[in-house]
């Protein structure tokens, strides 16, 4: 299951207090919200998303297309496939799968089939091969690719997906970033939170201040 | 003649409208259709083949196969058109075991009526005179027993060369239905504009969004621009015109 906000900072709240936060922490759990949205942009490579669709409808505010390298490709009878990392907006066409290519050749793109198309062209004698280009199809958390990848060479591919804009997430929404990336925040934020420590029993700002000063 | 991919017309298309590549896959079936048309009628896909003929004088069609220009027969560097008939028959021979042979290796089961069998009596004709010349008057003749014939038998997929023809290859030149990988990457340029009204006529027309007023004209555009292209693929010029006016013209002896 996905991580929401809310999750990822009761887990490095946990870590920071070395078991169940205590109420006087230093670090609360809302401090994380906002960083966990600055760090999950920062990592997503999210752009802007905007875009009318030829058919009039248009795409909701808000929308970001986020990068993902490195996504595995498997054979899958005799064709291949790969497991979609996140979930993305579903839009018409598919378009939240909004482009699959070979890191190798990123201006060649596969191409976009909607799902079951591939039986229908299969029955034309000219693009029953899409004249040598390679397709992929949406099935529930996989693309299926027309060709198997693995025979050229082929053993990652990077997608961008259309995903919501991380801030318009509430604390308990499902997140749409992959389990390592979530590990790495994890990790991140606890490190960069460590050395904040709660207040000292001595109470005299005032003093810190003029100490300060005379430095 | 410079030529461009269908592929390539697509993405220009797609570029044109601002679409994105999840338009790609219905936008080059519209092209396809549109290919397809216009090779029958305009780009003229004439292929030529030289097939072999099996030993019934039979050959099977190729698959892309549309329809025929000319069944040739080799001369040298000539080569002689066949004609086409339809009294060949389109049935196979078969002999006691099923296998097929040769017409002329089936025992016939009438011969009261064959072609050459009804033979003008000439026996009983003078055509000479006193001095050993010919008179002529061979009335009734005809053009005599044609063997360059053929005929397409669709439903076994084959042409079928009369088998009074002794040859071991045909050159075949037919039309193409255009539905092949080489036709698709090797597109006439001429024909750009009207495959992208196609393309924008198919879109609207498929598209709940646009009335039926804009697609009419759409439509129109396109026709437009398929006149556009015969006219570009037109081989008339003035010289071409001049030549069939004069080919037709003979110098004949002036009545007194």
């Amino acid at each position: 299951m996905a991580s929401t906000k809310k999750i990822l900072a009761e887990q490095v709240m946990f870590k920071l207090e070395g078991g169940w936060p205590d109420i006087a922490a230093a670090v609360q759990e809302e401090d994380l919200y906002k960083r966990i949205e600055q760090k999950v942009n920062a990592k997503a490579k999210l752009q802007h998303f905007n875009q009318t669709l030829a058919s009039g409808e248009t795409i909701p505010d808000g929308l970001f297309i986020a990068t993902y390298d490195g996504i595995a490709v498997s054979a899958y009878q005799d064709r291949s496939k790969s497991t979609l990392p996140v979930k993305p907006i579903s839009l018409p066409r598919n378009m939240g799968i909004f482009r699959v290519y070979d890191p190798r050749y990123p201006d060649n793109d596969f191409i976009p089939l909607q799902r079951g198309q591939m039986a229908l062209l299969r029955s034309d004698t000219l693009l029953n091969d899409l004249i040598g280009d390679i397709g992929y199809e949406p099935r529930n958390e996989d693309v299926v690719f027309t060709q198997d990848l693995t025979l050229i060479g082929t053993s990652e591919v990077s997608m961008e997906l259309v995903v919501m804009d991380i801030s318009l997430f509430s604390v308990t929404q499902a997140l749409p970033i992959p389990a390592d990336m979530e590990d790495e925040i994890i990790n991140e934020l606890v490190a960069e939170y460590a050395p904040v420590q709660a207040e000292t029993g001595a109470i005299n700002k005032f003093t810190t201040i003029k100490n300060n000063l005379a430095q | 003649m410079t030529v461009i991919s269908l592929k390539a017309i697509v993405k220009d298309v797609l570029m044109q409208k601002g679409y994105s590549l999840h338009w790609y896959i219905q936008c080059l079936v519209y092209a396809k259709n549109c290919l397809r048309e216009l090779t029958f009628d305009d780009l003229r896909v004439v292929n030529t083949k030289k097939i072999p003929v099996n030993d019934f004088n039979e050959f099977e069609i190729p698959a892309d196969y549309q329809d025929y220009c000319r069944v040739n027969a080799i001369c040298g560097e000539k080569l002689r058109p066949l004609v086409e008939t339809d009294k060949l028959n389109k049935l196979p021979s078969l002999d006691s075991d099923f296998n097929q042979q040769t017409y002329s290796q089936t025992a016939t089961e009438s011969s009261a009526l064959f072609y050459g069998g009804l033979y003008p009596f000439y026996w009983n004709s003078t055509n000479w005179n006193e001095f050993g010349e010919s008179t002529g008057r061979y009335y009734g003749l005809g053009a005599g027993v044609q063997d360059d014939v053929f005929s397409v038998i669709k439903e076994r997929n084959v042409i079928k060369v009369t088998e009074t023809l002794s040859i071991d290859d045909v050159i075949l030149e037919y039309i193409s239905d255009g539905m092949d990988a080489d036709s698709a990457t090797r597109v006439d340029s001429y024909a750009i504009a009207t495959i992208d009204a196609y393309i924008n006529w198919k879109l609207k027309a498929n598209n709940r969004n646009h009335g039926a007023g804009e697609v009419q004209m759409a439509k129109q555009e396109y026709i437009d621009q398929r006149l556009i292209l015969r006219a570009r693929l037109s081989p008339l010029t003035m010289e071409v015109w001049k030549r069939l006016f004069q080919r037709a013209s003979y110098a004949s002896p002036k009545s007194a």
